[in-house]
């Protein structure tokens, strides 16, 4: 340290420096200053913190500029923090050069304007300025400050805090929606991250010193220029936060918070591959490999949360927070209690603060190991209840479940235990830089493989829908997979992941003395490569693997089995939705709690007890997904029509799900109306006299409901043409609907749900998460036999069939299997791929929590499915119009 | 009790409770005590039954914090402003 700080030079120069001078040696001492201003600052030097350098400047500049086109690139977290960065940067070229005093009120000045400039700019489209968004930010601004003036109004601490529990009260009523607020419900989750848990620490200070913060400071930490775009933020210690504050050299705290930052999105990209490609549901578990993959994968999505909380931390360095580790390589615990250290450090340093020492002091009259055990204990309740709280502010609900209960209790009680071995046999402690010998380092990476396991075993418990699911898939503990790969390969796999990191950490070694240049030089580098295989031109040339690769990393959405969830409305009996999934948390988070309920839950429905298990209501009308929905007397979203088809006539009937059915699009703006007017557009040249599109669509209908209704319903009314219209991911609805079918007994109308009951000796009495998975693995049997059906009862009447795949706006995956089957039943298969190319998917949704196709999507649908159709008259012989080539239209 | 006998005091608690083994010239007043792992909660707690029956001090639990307790140096300084408290 300190070697080279000669090169560290103070920028501003003083004036009379200029004026004692002659020309010739003016321009000597300059051009010796600027040459010196132009190096490289050669270390960190707690001493210097006022050191400038351009090339240190340009050198961090570079270094953000090119996280920020990685951030865009890969679409790694919301457009608000493409935004955020970008005032971050051209906040932090401004922030560099001020002198020391005014950089705490600029970084207040560029907080609130982060804020603003998010709100004033919500959704996917960088253009669509909102200007009544600012209202928003100012609300945020003036609540927080009343909040922030309760603490120190000047009464009694006493009185402070039962007024700022009043001030809770107020908002929670409000949040619960028991009282309207001039503000919207995007305030909340800002509003939420910055204060219920800052204003508990910052009460706890102010309880022991009024005076001891600036304004600026205070105002600082609750409106931290990141908070805007994370509402799941760690929880800062406002004593850290002030004593952090320009606590070493600059260059080096702005340098970690880059490392820092890169660190964060290197987490959030495994993070997105594991999400999209190995996390599995409880229903596709059927064998050891995939058993271990349903426990494994679950844990690692946890590199949501520290990805981000790097890039939180990393962007408040670069305003000269050298705040510690929000966490510290905690998938190398080498004990609970290490774990509980190394995980989210801010939230164990904010309860071990707020609840445990302050329990521990009240009950060690007892003795020690009962204080330890109690004050544990209640840690882990406090966190539990906590985490609730926090999730009432985000959300507006509760998540009271046993699963995550029984999580905390059950990590409460692994912690305590090891604590107190720990207090009575103690723990080895290691000097920075001490290694332990050969026998101690194996002991610890052995101990880090056992406790990675039990720990993946808690997370896969705490993510399961419920207990007797999780405990349903430990029945394929004996089930070997189809593949080469066996559970000994796995787990050796594991350990090695594993264990050789933790050998290699228990080793230790040298500390490396810390380099600016070579840190630079290493992110600068790393940085480079990265942005330039984001770019489709260059990573599209590197093989498909690498291509696939880049597809999960850049896509920013549900995985097809939350899709799949989504959209049949399973979260929406969960009472914990979200919670402990982060995806989920973004498209729960945005919605609003009331007015965006399923078709289901709607008065258009009525459930028949059979199947199909819905009817649309005849001649009813409702509101559903902000729009007014007419169902006609037939119970079908559509016009009215007579009975049979009058004579000239062509009809076709349409079936499917929510996408057909037009959820979220006004009635005549759906694809099928809009088809049926195209058709009869031409009607005067096709020989017919009139097309009839009839839409049968029911939101929420599996394959299996649309055989039933096409056998009950859809003949009845002589169509000519079925059109079966369906996306990836509806599999597990039919499996979903099975299940139910089977339980109430309506399955039984067919022989084949009979035969499989039969043959599998499954209990129907089960729990139905365990009986969904049981029939899961007839998935594909059920499937080309229901298929099958509707193709032979379609032709037995006459009736020509397709099944045409219809991708949702935000698709990434198309349904091989069902495409297959269909083919295999004798559909005439067409395919709607690429109908909304040219088009960002995000603004083809009905809303950002909701991805259906909006009025937009519907018109690009109806264009390309007649477009499918001109193209295939072969097999469906509509007498359309041949279409002119593509480049002449 | 002085700065010099705290220090010392510490020091050696330190090095028999929880880094058995390491030499003595290795931990020196300044090497951070909490931010290098060293006081955790249970060592922390330890330490702090420890200062209050050798010094004669009561400490409470918001003082438990690293502007306290990070460095043996800052032990001492914090040992004896309890100590010229009461």
């Amino acid at each position: 340290m300190g070697g080279g700080t000669s090169s560290l030079r103070i920028f501003r120069v003083p004036q009379s420096y200029f004026l004692s001078m002659s020309a010739g040696s003016w321009l000597r001492r300059a051009s010796v200053h600027w040459a010196k201003t132009l190096s490289l600052p050669w270390s960190a030097d707690p001493t210097e913190t006022e050191s400038r350098s351009i090339l240190a400047w340009f050198a961090i500049a570079g270094q953000l500029a090119l996280f920020i086109a990685l951030v865009y690139l890969l679409r790694l977290e919301t457009n608000a923090l493409v935004r955020v960065l970008l005032v971050a940067l051209a906040g932090w070229c401004v922030h560099y050069f001020l002198p020391q005093r005014y950089r705490l009120p600029f970084f207040v000045l560029l907080s609130f304007a982060a804020i603003a400039a998010v709100f004033a700019n919500l959704g996917p489209n960088w253009h669509h300025w909102r200007f009544e968004g600012l209202i928003d930010a100012a609300w945020i601004a003036a609540i927080g400050l009343v909040l922030i003036g309760i603490v120190h109004l000047p009464i009694a601490f006493g009185w402070r805090v039962l007024a700022l529990v009043g001030a809770g009260c107020g908002l929670a009523a409000a949040r619960m929606d028991w009282i309207a607020t001039p503000w919207t419900r995007a305030v909340w989750p800002v509003l939420a991250s910055m204060f219920m848990f800052r204003l508990i620490v910052y009460a706890y200070e102010m309880r022991r010193d009024q005076r001891m913060a600036t304004v600026s400071e205070r105002l600082a930490y609750f409106f931290m220029l990141p908070n805007v775009c994370f509402p799941l933020f760690p929880v800062v210690d406002f004593r850290t936060f002030r004593s952090s504050y320009y606590n070493a050299d600059r260059h080096y705290i702005y340098q970690t918070g880059i490392q820092w930052m890169f660190r964060g999105a290197v987490h959030l990209i495994c993070y997105r591959i594991v999400y999209q490609r190995f996390v599995i549901d409880a229903a596709d578990v059927h064998n050891q490999i995939e058993l271990l993959q349903f426990i494994i994968w679950p844990f690692l999505l946890y590199l949501k949360v520290s990805g981000t909380f790097h890039i939180i931390t990393g962007i408040l360095h670069l305003f000269g927070f050298n705040l510690p580790e929000t966490h510290n390589l905690y998938f190398l615990s080498s004990s609970f209690t290490d774990f509980w250290r190394r995980i989210n450090i801010y939230w164990k340093d904010f309860i071990m603060k707020i609840v445990y020492y302050p329990l521990y002091f009240r009950f060690r009259r007892w003795g020690e190991s009962v204080a330890l055990v109690s004050a544990t204990l209640l840690a882990f309740v406090a966190t539990w209840l906590l985490h609730n709280y926090q999730w009432f502010w985000l959300r507006g609900t509760w998540v009271f479940t046993w699963n995550d209960f029984l999580f905390w209790m059950i990590l409460a009680v692994l912690v305590t235990i090891n604590a107190l071995y720990e207090m009575r046999h103690g723990r080895t402690r290691r000097l920075r830089g001490g290694a332990l010998s050969w026998n101690g380092a194996l002991q610890t990476a052995g101990r880090t493989i056992g406790v990675f396991v039990v720990i993946c075993l808690l997370w896969s418990f705490w993510s399961a829908s419920s207990v007797p699911q999780w405990f349903s898939v430990f029945d394929t503990v004996g089930v070997k997979g189809p593949g080469k790969t066996t559970p000994a390969l796995v787990l050796v796999a594991v350990a090695a992941i594993i264990g050789i990191p933790a050998l290699a950490l228990a080793r230790g070694g040298a500390d490396r003395q810390y380099s600016f240049q070579r840190s630079v030089a290493s992110v600068a580098v790393c940085g480079l490569i990265a942005v330039c295989i984001s770019l489709p031109v260059v990573h599209d040339r590197l093989g498909e693997t690498v291509s696939t690769a880049m597809a999960d990393i850049r896509t920013p959405n549900l995985n097809s089995r939350d899709n799949a969830n989504l959209e049949r409305g399973y979260y929406e009996n969960l009472v914990n939705v979200g919670a402990f999934n982060p995806e989920l948390w973004i498209v729960y988070g945005q919605r609003p709690p009331d007015g965006w309920e399923g078709l289901n839950e709607s008065p258009l429905i009525e459930f028949t007890g059979a199947l199909p298990t819905t009817y649309l209501r005849p001649i009813s009308q409702a509101d559903f997904k902000g729009t007014r929905v007419h169902i006609n007397r037939w119970g079908m979203r559509d016009k009215d029509y007579e009975k049979l088809p009058s004579p000239g006539t062509l009809r076709i009937a349409i079936v499917g799900s929510s996408h057909v059915f037009g959820a979220g699009v006004a009635d005549e703006e759906t694809f099928e109306g809009l088809l049926e007017q195209r058709l009869n557009e031409q009607a005067a040249d096709s020989g017919y006299r009139h097309y009839d599109v009839l839409n049968f669509a029911i939101g929420d209908y599996s394959s299996l409901d649309i055989l039933a209704i096409i056998e009950d319903r859809v003949l009845s009314f002589k169509p000519n043409y079925i059109f079966y219209f369906e996306h990836s991911g509806l599999v597990p609805r039919m499996i979903e609907k099975v299940v139910k079918a089977i339980q109430n007994g309506s399955a039984y109308r067919y022989d084949f749900v009979r035969d499989i009951v039969r043959e599998s000796g499954i209990d129907t009495s089960t729990d139905p998460d365990v009986l969904t998975r049981e029939l899961k693995r007839y998935e594909e049997r059920l499937l080309r036999v229901i298929y099958s059906r509707i193709v032979e009862t379609a032709k037995r009447e006459g009736v020509g069939v397709s099944w045409i795949y219809l991708p949702r706006p935000d698709e990434g995956t198309s349904p091989e299997l069902e495409r297959r089957l269909a083919a295999e039943a004798g559909f005439n298969v067409l395919d709607l791929s690429g109908v909304y190319d040219g088009y960002d998917w995000r603004t083809l949704l009905v809303a950002p929590w909701d991805k259906h196709p909006n009025a937009t999507g519907h018109r690009l649908i109806a264009e390309k499915l007649y477009e499918v159709l001109q193209q295939h008259q072969d097999l469906i012989p509509l007498n359309l119009a041949v279409a002119p080539p593509k480049e002449d239209r | 009790m002085n700065a010099i006998q705290i220090r010392t005091m510490a020091r050696d608690f330190i090095l028999n409770e929880f880094l058995p083994g390491e030499r003595p010239e290795n931990l020196t007043d300044s090497t951070e005590l909490i931010t290098d792992g060293i006081l955790d909660s249970l060592a922390t707690l330890k330490l702090v039954a420890y200062l209050e029956k050798s010094c004669g001090i009561e400490i409470a639990p918001d003082e438990l914090v690293p502007e306290n307790l990070n460095s043996i140096a800052q032990i001492a300084n914090f040992v004896q402003s309890k100590q010229a408290s009461t």
